[in-house]
């Protein structure tokens, strides 16, 4: 059998490694298929995948076969299963087409879903003494953080000589306020290792602390006494000073230093004046030679040997002096962190969420533990026997612990699951994340002992025309750090495709008459001249023009016909390794008139747009915030100019007041802003957020206004933005108990925490045949592709690690980790923690690789890079100059003038411009409906109206037989008893009797409804039948003598229906007063 | 035995028809003396249309009720247990068994309430069979969690039974009751799947009982067989889709009143269904819903609809929770829980329903001179203190009357444990204090808010059990979550409903929106009555049942309205949302019959129209009369780096306003350092004269104290509070050596001015504050701190944009020798000086006349900040640069 179809059987487990473009969800989706087709049940299948989205591509390609199966012919599905590596016969081929609606169906279904999402519903799913219920999951967090903080430091503040507050100390003056902020953070997102971590130690904050000193040899002498006490090696010093001193006038200097050195008594001085003598200020030693009057005197070796004996003791004495400080860093930080754990825990039991680190953190133990393990599998009604891996890449070793504990829940008589492992470790991008490579081969390794799961390897694509599968050869063919790579093949033989690296870009030649001679420029007349950096604008500007050109000219195969036809924009990618400049390239699309989907995440609130709704709501909270009013008057909105802002600016008056007071005569300008602002600040008291910004975009007219401001290439995002703005207040609007002030505050919090803040909108309402070019970073590229990709910013540099972080080792496969500390800073590096640091550095230039790697591999047909000429530094390791000699590796390879370079397969074909034209705005018709609703006035009942109703419902109750009428808000106890006794001495009035005793009568109703033939609906209280009449008694609570006259009318009414309805006898009409009195009407 | 006649009758536009047909010819009219239990009243009016055209003529009707109606007339003097009481005596149980370690018992015994709810209606074996039957269904023997929820679950049943019952065991009670002496007989319309309930058969044995059930017909209409191609009824034990019947006829039939479209954002969703409805009104019909599956689209529609007067009758309802007046109380408690916290006072001083003495005029000064308050006197928290500090500051006028209303709303809260009751009245008496109580009775959330305090003030009063006011809060939290509120004051024949209440129901068209495959679900039971195997066993309806209810509510939505339109967000956030299943299932079916796809995007939607507007331009001139006659360092430096910013800076005088600083800014730290400096230096104007160390601890215990208050009011200062005290001692050095180099202190934290008589004959004021002037033989020193580190002060001296000691220099006028920065974020000072401070000033006099002459002459001050500039500017509102790159 190919490795393909053994990757689809559904009785063997597989481990595949599979390259970019080799269609892994193609593979996955298969698989299910064919396990559905061998009678699988969907809910004894599991898999999962890295991200939501590829969640929902998943679940999206599945129902999307699926749904083609069901209505398909038998060649169709004949062929789709051959595919598949199945010879269906009539029975399968009806068995697929019922695929579909059986998925559908059942219960339980198929669950597709991501770790996390996985986890939560374990979570959801725990027993209630796991004291785990009602938990939401907060994915976002900075505000708890915040909070958490605080707590942290008014605990700290309430003891002010406890450890926590001089652990906190500490470490504001070895790191200031921010160090000290990021190292509390610190475990924050590594809770689950801590936890495993202090498990490893035994447990406590003892256990950690007692391995930390162990480890960074806290109980070994101080290394700088240790030194100053060390009689050989002050020997040493000395003799070499005496060397010294018979050489040349800077050794007998050298020689004073040393010798005073080697005199003091005073440990760190000691140090210290060694340091000065011996090591330059970045602590490597000082070049030393002897130089030629020792060699005369016969004493170089011996001064050379003591001088690398003291340095090298030095270094030692230096390294050990780091580790201290690094141990010292770790008693502190992980004090602090510890007890922001603490506080972060209070506050979020206190918000009733839990985070992604307790999400992983209690699905582990949960599993682990023997009874709730399996109780959680009952309960899910989850005993998976078929478990696919994607992206397995990218799992991080709680992960890995949560899915062996389940596993390891499978009883051994049970039926063992099948698994199906699915990834790239070339493409581990997401070790920020946590996720770490190595597990992948661990579990190959793992799975094939345990589930003999087959191992697979793929490294042909699909996607890539052989030029691009060139240059991925030729980049990690020879690269050291990308061990294991195999050559790419590619099934796309005759696709053609270039891969061309353009020349860096630099610095226009400074203009001639840049110099400004008398010192002090004018602003009124010049604007400061431009320093800014162009190198960026020009590498977009480049790029714009080359994607510009191919738009409808250059030749792309079409993916999904296979057909050749001009490019599209939307045929086209832009990736960048991280965000910054992001907006350079933006800006760039837009002024070449290149419809785009930015990848501007984040930003929404930074835009103009939302900064005008933000000003406004600021006003309407505090009308007193003159430059909020300003903003907003200056906005499209209002349109004010500079000389309307005057005018409401003269001294001595607000300007909200200036503006209220605008009278008749004033500018229209001025009194409609007046009159809306007004508005709109008394409804914004009352009205939740969203409806009051509805409000304003309607009455403000605010679309239209900001569309007539924009220009036309701007716009669609403009107006995306404004409706993100508004789906955002609708967002934090529906949450509980809600207030501009706290709309407000959440809006600046958000625009503060860079990872929370909002999206920039959407535009939309595109002409799909065109289609707008995708700016993307590499990691929000991984699993898509395009016929062209242009990858920018190339030369820049990976960005290393800086601030606080936990150094952690975690072996694969094993239950916890081996290591774990916080790095502050370069300095506290020191020398144990020398390999650990080394291996994580290792894996960050690996992944930096891959992420190259992530890049090239996005592309079919056409590939560029591109960068600018670095400030600092060389080229040397960018990508660009490594594409850049990969692709002159190449034998085809064409180097031209500028610098550049390119290499082709087969002959990509231009056509004449097939002309991208823009679809004609329409404008907006709406129909115009009539107005349709009303309110009602509310009506509240009197006294008197209460009391009759009241009265009503006891007599309904009596002679219905019923219970005591619930007591209505309006009346008390006592009341309602009174209401009771006046019911019942109704009833037992004599006279009365007749119609209540059911032994005097044929037969009564209460309530009885009835339509008129008109439609009009009666109700009478009683109909009560008489063997010789008919009455109809309608109980009334007004008291005064001419009341029962309003009544005739109706009672007439109503005897002339009865006596319809009912032919044959007299029908009569009275009403009951309270008093007791029958009013005979009819 | 109970004689039941069950009738069966198809769903659509016929079925009252129908009904009034069985009725009238079942009871003719004896009607009067039936009882007819509809699921809900919104049916009456359909029933009586019926009855009537059936007869032709005036009829009788029979007695209408509901299920609810029914137990409420049952339900007599029989003491229930109100919820608010069940969950706070629960709680309290739980916490003395002990059983869930700490575990948020207010979850737990929420999720236990809703469960004997739900197991209101059927019988549990004893605890031991219970135990049992959980441990069949889940196949797991001997596990003690499992066994623990089957006690909890078996203890909350039996007391449901036993002591006064919950609301839904009520009212099955009461329903029984009814049942028991019923004399009349019975007609029950069923609109669900569900069996019918116990209280109908144990009529059944007392008098006639005729149960209509909804269901709908396989064939007949070519609609009823394409909605048999699409969802068959027998659901799973049809044949697939493939070998059913499907005609494209039948489908076409279908498709011409079912329309689907997939929108890419909540905009052009809730617009989509906007003009849908609004364009249906427009073609005459008049009964429309809006269904609202995904509730935040619906709410985004209705609004686009009110825009247009098209007001709909919401018969949904929202979370108590989530009205302004719910807000108010919440605010109130916050201030509580955070003692104070600026920010939740400032919020709770908004709110529309205090102070009630105040007008709307007199509440915004009120507030504007709260605000401003708390700004000067950076009041972090503290309830208490900035009360009383509130009233001494704030003595008279609006804002006093609400300070004292704050005061004494906030005396009347307990301080530590109380009932709940306790903790429930004292807030209804704080909001009388507040005066809120009047404002809240002037709308309807009001109302609702003050009815539930209320009842929960009467239904908690026998619980002795005294809370926390955190605990307290939560049960109060989980009241406003519970209770429901609708504006029910709303006629109008278009209603926002859900999909459940469209039962029966006939529109002229509805709108189904968010009919995406999450929204448009079955709800799946969670906790411990998840199982479906345990759900079954006891009775209690499974996801399987869930689910065709939901697709034959879709299929009756479909029979009984004239058009119905669904749509769905085809993605979210980036992610792709799926249609829901019955869509999809639609689709494939007209896809079968040979029809194209049914799903269409939604079509594009135009822009509106741009609006003319007056040019843009931001490079105003100013009337000579406005050209500012003063101008300070900091002044200048605006001009400099933009002279529009100049211009919204100081010319219009527009500024951020200032804010409570959690945190001492960078700001405020460098003034406390400031001064503290002057003083030292004044107190020692010859450092000389005294020893080293008493001059350290001199400096030290100053700052020290100046840091004092901050340091206690927020242990973060001390990151400052610390670095600047072990810095005392190098700059105590750096003073002396500078001393020693001949410059003497002479003077600090100078104001000074002086008039540049400008060119055209006006006049100019220079003016500022020096930090210090040292002077020398030679002459004197001017020196600016810089609570910065020496690099960023070297690099924004070296910028040349630096005007700000030449502008000393020139403010100085007297032999000025030497300018310089210290950059006093340094382990030790470090002196940046100026190279040429009186040959730069002498430039800088120059272009101060330039500019200020040109400027009178009517020059503009354009908008040209460069990146640097704007990068932190605060006038891009007004100058708008954003929008003319
Ligand atoms: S944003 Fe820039 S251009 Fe606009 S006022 Fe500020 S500095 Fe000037």
């Amino acid at each position: 059998m190919s490795d393909a179809l053994t990757a689809l059987d559904p009785g063997r487990s597989v481990v595949i490694e599979a390259c970019a473009g080799s269609g892994k969800t193609w593979t996955l989706v298969s698989r299910i298929i064919r396990l559905l087709l061998a009678g699988t049940q969907p809910g004894d299948i599991l898999a999962i995948t890295y991200t939501r989205k590829a969640a929902r591509e998943i679940e999206e390609r599945l129902q999307g076969w699926l749904g083609m199966l069901a209505v398909a012919d038998d060649d169709a599905v004949r062929h789709f299963l051959c595919e598949r590596g199945l010879h269906a016969d009539d029975e399968m081929l009806m068995q697929a087409r019922a695929l579909f609606e059986r998925l559908l169906s059942a219960r339980p279904g198929l669950t597709i879903n991501t770790f996390h999402g996985w986890f939560s519903s374990l979570l959801s799913a725990a027993p209630l003494s796991a004291g785990l219920g009602g938990l939401q999951l907060a994915e976002r967090t900075a505000r708890l953080r915040d909070q958490a903080w605080r707590v942290l430091t008014r605990r700290a503040g309430a003891r002010p000589e406890g450890d926590l507050a001089q652990s906190l100390r500490w470490l504001f003056a070895y790191a200031g306020l921010t160090g000290a902020r990021e190292t509390a953070d610190v475990l924050i997102d590594r809770r689950a290792e801590w936890e495993a971590w202090k498990a490893a130690c035994g447990g406590g904050m003892e256990g950690v602390q007692a391995h930390l000193r162990a480890f960074f040899g806290g109980d070994a002498e101080d290394p700088v006494l240790a030194l100053a006490a060390d009689g050989p090696v002050r020997e040493a010093v000395a003799d070499l000073a005496r060397l010294l001193g018979q050489g040349t006038d800077a050794q007998q200097k050298k020689a004073h230093a040393l010798l005073e050195a080697s005199a003091d008594r005073d440990a760190p001085r000691y140090l210290a004046l060694l340091r000065s003598a011996l090591l330059t200020q970045a602590g490597v030693p000082v070049a030393f030679k002897p130089g030629r009057s020792l060699e005369k005197r016969g004493v170089a070796e011996r001064a050379q040997s003591l001088f690398s004996q003291v340095v090298s003791r030095l270094d030692q004495c230096m390294r050990a002096c780091a580790d201290r400080h690094a141990w010292a860093v770790n008693v502190h930080g992980l004090m602090v962190a510890e007890a922001m754990l603490d506080a972060y825990d209070q506050v979020k039991r206190a918000a009733g969420v839990l985070d992604f680190g307790d999400l992983e953190w209690h699905a582990s133990q949960l599993l682990a533990d023997a009874q709730t393990g399996p109780f959680i599998q009952a309960r899910l009604d989850a005993r998976y026997r078929h478990v696919l891996l994607d992206e397995f890449q990218d799992t991080n070793p709680l992960q890995w612990q949560v899915l062996m504990h389940w596993l390891d829940a499978y009883a051994p008589d049970q039926v063992q699951p099948t698994l199906f492992v699915v990834g790239d470790p070339k493409q581990s991008i997401y070790r920020f994340r946590r996720a770490d490579p190595r597990i992948f081969a661990h579990a190959r390794e793992a799975f094939g002992q345990r589930f003999g799961a087959a191992d697979i390897r793929r490294n042909e694509t699909r996607r890539s025309s052989p030029a691009v599968v060139s240059l991925v050869n030729a980049l990690f063919g020879q690269l050291e750090t990308f061990e294991g790579f195999s050559a790419h093949h590619t099934t796309q033989h005759d696709l053609p495709g270039r891969v061309e690296v353009l020349p860096p870009f630099g610095h226009d030649a400074p203009p001639e008459d840049a110099a400004a001679p008398s010192g002090l420029r004018n602003p009124l007349l010049v604007p400061r001249a431009a320093i800014e950096d162009v190198r960026r604008t020009n590498e977009a500007d480049a790029l714009c023009r080359r994607l510009r050109d191919m738009a409808g000219r250059l030749c792309v195969r079409d993916p999904h016909t296979g057909e050749d036809r001009p490019a599209r924009y939307g045929d086209m990618m832009i990736l960048l390794r991280r965000r910054t400049g992001l907006a350079v390239y933006e800006a760039a699309l837009r002024a070449h008139g290149i419809p785009y989907f930015g990848a501007s995440r984040g930003r929404l609130l930074e835009t103009l747009e939302a900064a005008d709704l933000r000003a406004l709501l600021g006003f309407l909270a505090a009308p007193a915030d003159a430059l909020a009013l300003a903003h907003v008057l200056r906005s499209p909105l209002f349109a004010f100019t500079d000389a309307h802002l005057l005018l409401l600016t003269e001294e001595g008056v607000e300007p909200w007041d200036a503006l209220r007071r605008a009278d008749a005569d004033a500018a229209p300008e001025l009194r409609r802003a007046a009159t809306l602002l007004d508005g709109w600040r008394l409804a914004s008291a009352h009205l939740p957020v969203h409806d009051l910004l509805d409000r304003i975009l309607h009455e403000g007219d605010l679309l239209a206004r900001y569309a007539g401001r924009v220009d036309e290439l701007a716009w669609p995002g403009v107006r995306a933005n404004i409706e993100a703005f508004m789906e955002l207040a609708l967002r934090v609007d529906s949450g509980r108990y809600p207030s501009l002030p706290r709309f407000l505050d959440e809006l600046e919090r958000l625009r503060v925490e860079q990872d929370e803040s909002p999206d920039e909108g959407l535009i939309l309402g595109d002409d799909p045949s065109r289609g707008r070019v995708r700016v993307l970073t590499v990691h929000a590229a991984k699993g898509l592709e395009a016929p062209i990709v242009w990858l920018a910013d190339a030369a820049a540099k990976p960005r290393g690690d800086t601030g606080a972080r936990v150094v952690l080792s975690w072996p694969p496969g094993q239950s916890a980790p081996e290591h774990l500390s916080i790095l502050l800073r370069k300095e506290d590096r020191g020398s144990v923690r020398e390999g650990l640091l080394a291996g994580s550095e290792a894996a960050a230039a690996r992944e930096d690789a891959n992420l190259l790697y992530v890049a090239v591999t996005r592309a079919r047909q056409c590939l560029f890079v591109s960068g600018v000429e670095p400030a600092r530094g060389r080229l040397d390791d960018t990508w660009l100059e490594r594409a850049r000699s990969a692709v002159q590796s190449i034998p085809n390879a064409v180097q031209d003038d500028a610098g550049g370079c390119s290499t082709s397969f087969g002959e990509l074909c231009w056509t004449e411009d097939a002309g991208a034209c823009q679809p004609p705005p329409l404008s907006r018709v709406e129909p115009v409906a009539p107005p349709v609703g009303a309110r009602r006035a509310r009506q509240t009942m009197n006294d008197a109206q209460i009391w009759g109703s009241g009265l009503h419902a006891w007599l309904e109750a009596l002679t219905n037989g019923e219970p005591a009428p619930p007591r209505p808000a309006g009346l008390d106890a006592r009341q309602w008893n009174e209401l009771e006794g006046a019911a019942r001495m109704l009833i037992a009035r004599p006279p009365l009797r007749r119609f209540f005793d059911p032994a005097l009568y044929r037969q009564a109703q209460n309530e009885v409804e009835f339509v008129l033939t008109d439609g009009r609906i009666g109700r009478m209280d009683r109909l009560v039948e008489f063997d010789e009449d008919i009455w109809i008694i309608d109980y009334k609570s007004g008291f005064s003598e001419s009341f029962a006259d309003g009544y005739v009318e109706q009672m007439r009414g109503y005897a002339d229906a009865v006596s319809q309805l009912l032919p044959g006898k007299p029908v009569r009409a009275a009403l009951l007063g309270p008093d007791g009195e029958l009013r005979q009407i009819v | 035995m109970p004689v039941i006649d069950t009738v069966l009758l198809p769903p659509g536009p016929d079925f009252f028809a129908g009904f009034a047909r069985l009725l009238i010819g079942r009871h003719g009219d004896a009607l009067r003396a039936c009882d007819l239990v509809l699921p809900s009243f919104a049916l009456a009016g359909r029933v009586r249309a019926a009855l009537l055209a059936h007869a032709g003529t005036a009829v009788f009707m029979p007695r209408l009720l509901t299920e609810a109606t029914l137990a409420a007339r049952w339900s007599g003097d029989v003491d229930v247990d109100p919820r608010a009481r069940r969950l706070l005596s629960l709680v309290d149980m739980l916490r003395r068994q002990g059983w869930l370690g700490n575990a948020d018992l207010w979850t737990i015994a929420r999720e236990l309430l809703e469960l004997s709810d739900e197991l209101a209606e059927v019988d549990l074996p004893d605890e031991d069979e219970l135990a049992a039957l959980f441990a069949r269904t889940h196949a797991l023997s001997d596990c003690g969690a499992l066994s623990l929820e089957a006690r909890l679950v078996s203890a909350v049943w039996q007391s449901d039974r036993i002591g006064a019952p919950g609301h839904a065991r009520a009212r099955q009670l009461a329903l029984l009751r009814a049942a028991a002496s019923a004399t009349r007989p019975l007609v029950v319309l069923l609109d669900r799947l569900a069996p019918v309930p116990r209280w109908v058969l144990s009529w059944g044995e007392r008098a006639a009982v005729t149960v209509v059930r909804a269901q709908r017909p396989t064939q007949g209409t070519p609609l009823a067989r394409a909605l048999q191609a699409a969802w068959p009824v027998e659901g799973d034990e049809a044949p697939p889709l493939f070998l059913r019947q499907v005609a494209m006829g039948d489908m076409r039939e279908l498709s011409r009143r079912v329309q689907v479209f997939s929108a890419q954002s909540l905009e052009q969703e809730a617009r989509h269904a906007a003009d849908c409805i609004a364009g249906w009104l427009v073609s005459g019909m008049r009964d429309i819903a809006l269904v609202a599956v995904d509730r935040e689209a619906a709410r985004r529609a209705r609004a686009l609809l009110e825009r247009q007067q098209i007001l709909l009758a919401d018969e949904t309802g929202w979370k108590l929770s989530t009205t302004r007046a719910a807000a108010t109380v919440d605010a109130f408690l916050q201030c509580l829980a955070s003692d104070g916290y600026f920010r939740d006072l400032l919020d709770l001083i908004r709110s529309p329903y205090i102070a009630g003495g105040l007008d709307d005029d007199g509440h915004a000064l009120a507030i504007r001179a709260i605000d401003e308050w708390v700004v000067d006197a950076n009041h972090v928290e503290g309830l208490h203190a900035l009360l009383a500090d509130a009233s001494r500051a704030l003595p008279a006028g609006p804002a006093a009357g609400l300070i004292r209303a704050l005061a004494s709303a906030f005396a009347m809260m307990p301080t530590g444990k109380a009932p709940a009751s306790f903790w429930t009245g004292r807030l209804l008496a704080a909001l009388d204090a507040l005066g809120a109580r009047a404002r809240l009775a002037g709308d309807l959330a009001g109302v609702q808010v003050i009815a539930l305090l209320d009842t929960l003030v009467a239904d908690s009063a026998n619980v002795v059990t005294a809370f926390e006011f955190a605990e307290w809060r939560k049960w109060l939290n989980a009241e406003f979550e519970q209770a429901l509120f609708r504006d029910d004051e709303l006629d109008s024949p278009v209603v926002l409903t859900h999909i459940a209440a469209t039962r029966l129901r006939h529109f002229d068209a509805a709108y189904v929106i968010g009919a995406d495959s999450d929204h448009l679900s079955a709800a799946s039971p969670r906790g411990i009555l998840a199982h479906d195997g345990l759900r079954r066993e006891l009775g209690l309806a499974d996801a399987r049942e869930a689910a065709r209810q939901l697709q034959e509510d879709i299929a009756s939505l479909v029979l009984c309205a004239g058009r119905v339109v669904f749509s769905w967000q085809a993605q979210r956030d980036g992610e792709t949302c799926l249609p829901a299943a019955a869509l999809q299932r639609l689709d494939r079916a007209c896809v079968r019959s040979g029809l194209p796809s049914i799903m269409t995007p939604v079509p594009v939607q135009a822009d509106p129209p741009a609006a003319v507007l007056p040019a843009f331009s931001a490079a105003p001139s100013l009337p000579a009369e406005r050209v500012p006659q003063r101008i300070s360092a900091s002044a200048l430096a605006d001009l400099v780096a933009c002279p529009y910013r100049y211009f919204a800076r100081r010319v219009l005088r527009l500024g951020v306003r200032d804010e409570v600083e959690e945190v001492l800014g960078k700001g405020r730290v460098g003034e406390q350092v400031h001064a503290v400096l002057h003083r030292f230096h004044r107190a020692h104007p010859r450092l000389q004269d005294a020893p080293f160390d008493a001059l350290v601890d001199d400096l030290g215990a100053a700052i020290a104290g100046s840091f004092a208050q901050a340091v206690a009011a927020n242990f973060q200062e001390y990151a400052w509070a610390d670095r600047l005290h072990q810095r005392a001692a190098a700059y105590v050095h750096w003073a002396r050596t500078r001393e020693a180099e001949g410059w003497q202190f002479e003077a600090g934290e100078s104001d000074r001015e002086r008039a540049l008589t400008l060119s055209d004959g006006a006049s100019l004021v220079l003016h500022g504050r020096i930090d210090r002037i040292d002077r020398s033989a030679g002459g004197h020193a001017l020196i600016d701190y810089k609570l910065r580190n020496a690099k960023a002060v070297r690099a924004s001296l070296e910028s040349d944009e630096d005007t700000q000691l030449a502008f000393y220099t020139l403010l100085h006028d007297e032999d000025v020798v030497s300018a310089a920065y210290v950059a006093l974020d340094e382990d030790s000072p470090i002196d940046v000086a100026h190279p040429a401070p009186v040959d730069a000033a002498v430039v800088l006099g120059g272009l101060l006349d330039d500019m200020f002459v040109a400027l009178r002459a009517g020059a503009a001050l354009p908008a040209h900040g460069d990146a640097a500039a704007c990068s932190h500017c605060q006038m891009r509102g007004l100058c708008r640069k954003d929008w003319r790159s």
